[in-house]
């Protein structure tokens, strides 16, 4: 895995997909290929009322990636210092290996350069010391990043907020969405 | 200084093949001087020598001879010694002057190696150009065992024709059981131990672009620069920044303003270049690096097209893959950072393609910086899609492959309105066009050019029989009369154009019929007047007013009539040669006699008739004259056969017709009683190709002739310019502007004939369309549109379906000819050629290539092969670019597409329905394969070998969930849940509900 950590914060999302459209525009890629992607599952019932949930799918950065084996001609590369799984676009040839392999459907096929490309983390604005694009723009603060064990996970945060509040028998205020989300910002 | 001096002593040039049975001396230590020395020492000692003199060898990688013996003496075993006499650059002389003029030597070196580890056999690797150059090697094996008196050969000689350079700069000595050396290097050991010569210098080819051309000694201690300067005058390519090319390109690039270096391997090596080049070919300053590197990069990957290359190929693929990105104007920044690391790693692994792409990175970084910024291209080669080598051959521009595929899927209108874009007698080209797009056609390397010129013809019959050709739009009238003198090809295409542009037109003729050169030039048998009357009316009934027997006598007087005048003159006056006897009366002129054949004059010649010309003409000239009474015609011409003008199919069928021909002969006097004498020409033009006939005086010969007719030029009846501004050459034709054809006289443009001089017909038709442009753009007062007289494409037509079996071997037509009993009697002006038939014609148009959509840059090919499938083939050609002749050789493809996405004009696609996947390349399937489907929305996915091939590269417990067979969608549906199996019910919730209280 990747030493980053791209976390979902999923009841506050809104599914606004602003992450969506910030990750196209850094990328500079037309209506097709979506590098991470909002999942809309159909309603749940939750307390007798129905409820539409959300799953942020960018890609998992795995330790042992399919995509990186199935890569024929070693365009899709895993970065040493920091597991990041990113295509070099010079050496793909557009042969989809990737695709077929990856178990998620993760890698993007752009048919404006006829190659793939895939959630990097946005890895030249990480590298410049910057969020990655959807991470940034995201209106809820649903989304975090950074290296996996220094971001607090807000939902273990929200839960013991929980436990607390139940204690002393009063609700969590709203506030509380946002401390999450700030303290998940470096 | 002389060229003897270039060549080393040692080597004799002037050797015959028989020279090796010879030997220098009578005995074996006098013939064998080298040997005798080395005979007392011990292999060790033998391999102290070869160490203490520095030999390197002789071409690649110029790697220590001591460091290849030092190797091969730790082998044991059964050992051959290799004389490899192959090379990257074909045309390099070292080897073969090598086998040819030094075979004593050749066989000493072997002999001294021999003893090292005692081996039997002798292998020598010829590549199919030297095939016949080992004679005098083996000549010499033979008179060395005769002098020696064995009886029984210790040595075998193995021969391995056929041999092709390997793709490694270095590889040499990788296997220890041969001893492998160029054919100069083993001379050069075998000079080392004689004492002959120090190992100081090295073979090279001077090449293109060298004023002196041919093998020289390259002083490896001396300054490179100084010695090209000093070879006979140095480089002919102007420019400091003249490219140095190496090996034909395959060994690198550099600019001769950085070549003041030592010629040692290491300096080259150092620059970047092959180290040991053996030959040198130099390009004019602002030729495209870039392109000669993406050219040198695909035939590195050919050569390394064979079972032992797989390994590299893939490497070799990108190399090629990225360079051809960047020429065709498709590179990003990031590419140059890609070839530099593939240039470090062709190096790192001992590929030769690391020469060229090396040195041509290092030297020549702002060209391809150019080229990927899309700037410019110093030649203007790269960066845009080259159009067919037809179409761009053509004189008249024709879009070629689309009137072809017209054709072939039988539509003869749409052919021809295809053809009359750019030229609007389509049935007289077809009959007498010389067709010189069939000469650049790419399929003339493989199995014969497209049979084009009859394809016209055919689809002309077609229309004219049924009805007239399409009738082309007429823009609406524009109230302005143009005036065309002449109705040969020139005039009549001009009117043509002039009149689709909205203008009035009229055509005066001072001839009885309508046609100038093409009615009375070019004989009936092979233009019949009916079908260019045919032809002809198709233009007049657009509106053009065709006056015949209009002679005009003066410019200034007819132009006042008009708002712009077209001369379309043409040449219709013999020019005769300067010799005593040319004013006899027997003496006729070549295009005075066609005419008055063509005219319906009652000519009659013979029996004996002596021509003299060797174009075109003249073997009409030939041909008319048996029809006109003549039992014995004498063709005789300045140039040697393969020299003439004419084409060579004329020739043939003027010698099939019972033609003599004396080719090399130019004529001296005509005597009173019909005897010409000539005199042999040894050579007709001096070196820089400027005509300067040399003759044998004492070598002379007499021709009895009851007429003498002089094919040997043509000029113009000026004498409509009297008075007027336009300007004649001193050559007698008429002064124009180059790009729009208007003459010094505003509103007066010229064209044809008599303006370029005596041409082919497709030659005039281009001049009146590109004079018609002129006129119209004068006129409206606008600049003329600059692809005027280039290539556009006029349709874009889908290429024919063609099996792949007919495609690669459907041989070219053969035209079915009349026998010459049957054309040949006098008065007999029947048709020579029948046509091509239907099925002829259809079948003809399926071979066509589809240059306009294939262009050939091998980006294809390349992908594959990086793909390790290599199942796409494209084959070298003579043109610029790579071609599919074999379309039966992609059994191995998997279907993965990649080819289709690098592809950058969709000549190789996919034709996909719900359940199979084909493999089209323009037009012909080359595989098909079945196409598995998701099993969760049916959408179709990959094919079975693309999966196979996925699963083969990873481990079983990841292979494993390809078994889902799940579109990519589907996969990204099933959310963080990669299940193997059965879909998990999506009405579970799927995430930890355990918050849902605080948010309710």
């Amino acid at each position: 895995m990747s030493k980053y950590e791209l976390r979902h914060d999923e009841p506050n999302c809104i599914s606004c997909l602003a992450c969506e459209v910030h990750c196209k525009t850094n990328k500079d890629l037309g209506p097709g290929p979506d590098p991470c992607k909002i999942i809309a599952f159909d309603p749940v019932e939750v307390d007798g009322l129905p409820r539409q949930r959300f799953v942020f799918m960018p890609c998992y950065h795995c330790e042992d990636p399919w995509c990186v084996r199935a890569c024929p001609t070693g365009a899709m590369q895993k970065r040493e210092q920091d597991g990041i799984v990113f295509v070099e676009s010079s050496k793909c040839i557009g042969c989809k290996s990737c695709i077929a392999a990856c178990p998620w459907g993760t890698p993007q096929w752009d048919a404006d350069t006829n190659k793939v490309v895939k959630c990097d983390y946005c890895k030249d604005r990480v590298d410049a010391g910057l969020q990655p694009a959807c991470v940034t723009t995201c209106v809820t603060g649903c989304l975090s990043f950074g290296v996996a064990n220094e971001v607090p996970d807000p939902r273990r945060e929200r839960y013991a907020r929980h436990l607390l509040a139940e204690e002393s028998g009063r609700l969590l205020p709203m506030a509380d969405e946002q401390s999450g989300a700030s303290e998940g910002a470096p | 200084m002389s060229e003897r001096a270039l060549i080393p002593s040692w080597l004799d040039t002037d050797a015959t093949v028989l020279a090796g049975a010879e030997p220098p001396a009578p005995t074996l230590t006098g013939a064998l001087p080298g040997l005798a020395r080395a005979q007392p020492l011990a292999p060790v000692e033998r391999l102290q020598r070869v160490r203490e003199s520095g030999l390197a060898e002789s071409s690649g990688a110029g790697e220590s001879v001591a460091l290849t013996w030092r190797q091969f003496l730790r082998g044991h075993g059964p050992s051959s010694l290799v004389i490899d006499a192959t090379g990257l650059d074909v045309r390099a002389r070292g080897s073969a002057a090598v086998l040819d003029g030094a075979p004593w030597l050749l066989a000493e070196g072997l002999s001294i190696a021999a003893g090292l580890r005692d081996s039997r056999t002798v292998e020598l690797r010829l590549p199919a150009e030297l095939s016949g150059h080992e004679a005098a090697f083996l000549n010499a094996v033979d008179a060395v065992r005769s002098l020696a008196q064995i009886s029984t050969p210790r040595m075998q000689v193995e021969v391995r024709r056929d041999r092709r350079p390997g793709y490694w700069g270095d590889a040499r000595s990788t296997d220890d059981s041969r001893l492998i050396h160029t054919p100069e290097t083993w001379c050069r050991i075998a000079l080392l131990f004689a004492g002959e010569s120090g190992p100081d210098a090295s073979l090279l080819t001077l090449r293109r672009g060298m004023k002196h051309r041919g093998l020289v000694e390259l002083a490896l201690p001396g300054q490179l620069h100084s010695q090209i300067d000093a070879w006979g005058g140095g480089v002919e390519a102007s420019g400091d920044d003249a490219v140095l090319a190496f090996d034909d390109g395959l060994g690198g690039f550099l600019p001769l303003s950085e070549a003041d270096i030592a010629c040692d391997p290491l300096s080259f090596e150092s620059v970047g270049i092959i180290p040991a080049p053996s030959s040198l070919m130099v390009m004019a300053e602002g030729v495209c690096v870039v392109n000669q590197t993406q050219r040198a990069l695909h035939r590195h990957w050919l050569l390394a097209d064979h079972d032992d290359g797989a390994p590299v190929r893939p490497l070799l693929a990108r190399a090629a893959r990225l360079a051809t990105e960047v020429t065709l104007g498709r590179g990003e920044p990031g590419d140059l950072v890609s070839l530099d690391e593939v240039a470090l790693e062709l190096g790192a692994q001992g590929l030769a393609a690391a020469w060229p792409l090396r040195s041509s990175l290092h030297h020549y970084r702002e060209q391809w910086e150019q080229h990927v910024r899309r700037e410019s291209c110093p030649e203007g080669l790269c960066l845009e899609h080259p159009v067919a080598p037809c179409h761009g051959t053509c004189p008249a521009n024709i879009d070629i492959p689309s009137f072809i595929a017209h054709l072939g899927s039988g539509d003869y209108r749409a052919t021809i309105e295809v053809i009359r874009r750019d030229n609007p007698l389509p049935l007289t080209c077809g009959l007498v066009c010389p067709a010189p797009c069939e000469s650049a056609c790419t399929r003339g390397d493989s199995n014969g050019a497209v049979f084009i010129r009859p394809l016209k013809a055919k689809a002309a019959e077609h229309c004219l029989t049924d009805g007239g050709y399409p009738r082309p739009e007429l823009a609406p009238d524009t109230g302005k009369r143009i005036g065309i003198v002449g109705s040969g090809p020139a005039g009549l295409t001009a009117a043509y154009y002039l009149r689709t542009y909205g203008h009035q037109v009229e055509v005066f003729e001072s001839q009885e019929e309508a046609g100038g050169m093409l009615r009375y030039g070019i004989p009936a048998y092979r233009l019949p007047p009916d079908l260019l009357d045919g032809e002809i009316e198709q233009i007049r009934v657009l509106g053009v007013s065709i006056h015949t027997g209009a002679e005009i006598g003066s410019l200034e007087m007819f132009k006042r009539d008009y708002d712009a005048v077209f001369l379309g003159l043409g040449t219709q006056k013999a020019r005769l040669i300067p010799i005593e006897g040319v004013h006899r009366d027997f003496v006729l002129g070549g295009i005075d006699f066609l005419r008055a054949v063509r005219s319906g004059e009652t000519v009659r010649v013979g029996p004996r008739v002596v021509v003299i010309g060797g174009g075109d003409v003249s073997i009409d000239v030939a041909l008319t004259a048996l029809r006109q009474g003549a039992t014995h015609v004498d063709l005789t011409a300045l140039d040697q056969r393969r020299d003439m003008s004419a084409s060579p199919h004329e020739i043939e069928n003027a010698v099939g017709e019972g033609v003599q021909l004396h080719p090399g002969w130019g004529p001296t006097t005509i005597d009173a009683d019909g005897a010409v004498t000539f005199q042999y020409c040894e050579q007709t033009r001096d070196a820089d190709g400027n005509f300067d006939p040399k003759y044998d005086p004492n070598r002379l010969m007499t021709l009895e002739a009851d007429q003498v007719i002089l094919a040997t030029g043509q000029g113009t009846d000026m004498a409509i310019l009297d008075g007027s501004d336009v300007e004649e050459y001193h050559h007698g034709f008429i002064v124009a502007d180059a790009k729009t054809l208007m003459t010094d006289e505003p509103g007066v443009f010229a064209g044809g004939d008599g303006q370029h001089g005596p041409r082919t017909a497709v030659e005039a038709i281009r001049s009146g369309k590109i004079a018609a442009a002129g006129i119209d753009a004068w006129l409206r007062g606008a600049p003329m549109d600059d692809a005027v007289g280039k290539p556009v494409r006029r349709d874009d037509v889908i290429p024919l379906h063609v099996k792949a079996r007919d495609r690669t071997s459907l041989p070219r037509a053969v035209m079915p000819e009349r026998s010459v009993e049957e054309v040949l009697d006098e008065g007999n002006y029947v048709e020579i050629e029948e046509g091509l038939t239907d099925a002829m014609a259809h079948d003809e148009a399926h071979r066509c290539l589809r240059c306009d959509v294939c262009i050939g840059c091998g980006l294809c090919m390349a992908a594959c092969s990086e793909m390790g499938i290599d199942a796409l083939r494209l084959a070298d050609t003579t043109q610029n670019r790579l071609a599919y002749f074999d379309f039966t050789r992609s059994e191995a493809c998997i279907g993965c597409g990649a080819c289709t996405h690098v592809c950058p004009t969709g000549a190789i696609h996919f034709d996909d329905d719900d359940v199979s996947r084909r493999t089209v390349i323009t037009g012909t399937v080359v595989k098909e394969q079945p196409l598995l489907t998701c099993s969760e929305c049916g959408a179709p996915t990959q094919t079975p070998a693309h999966r196979e091939y996925i699963r083969g590269r990873l481990p079983d417990h990841m292979a494993a969930l390809l078994e889902r067979e799940l579109c990519q969608s589907c996969a990204r549906e099933r959310g963080d849940h990669p299940h193997i199996g059965a879909t998990p019910s999506l009405a579970t919730p799927v995430m930890d509900m355990s918050f849902s209280k605080e948010e309710s």
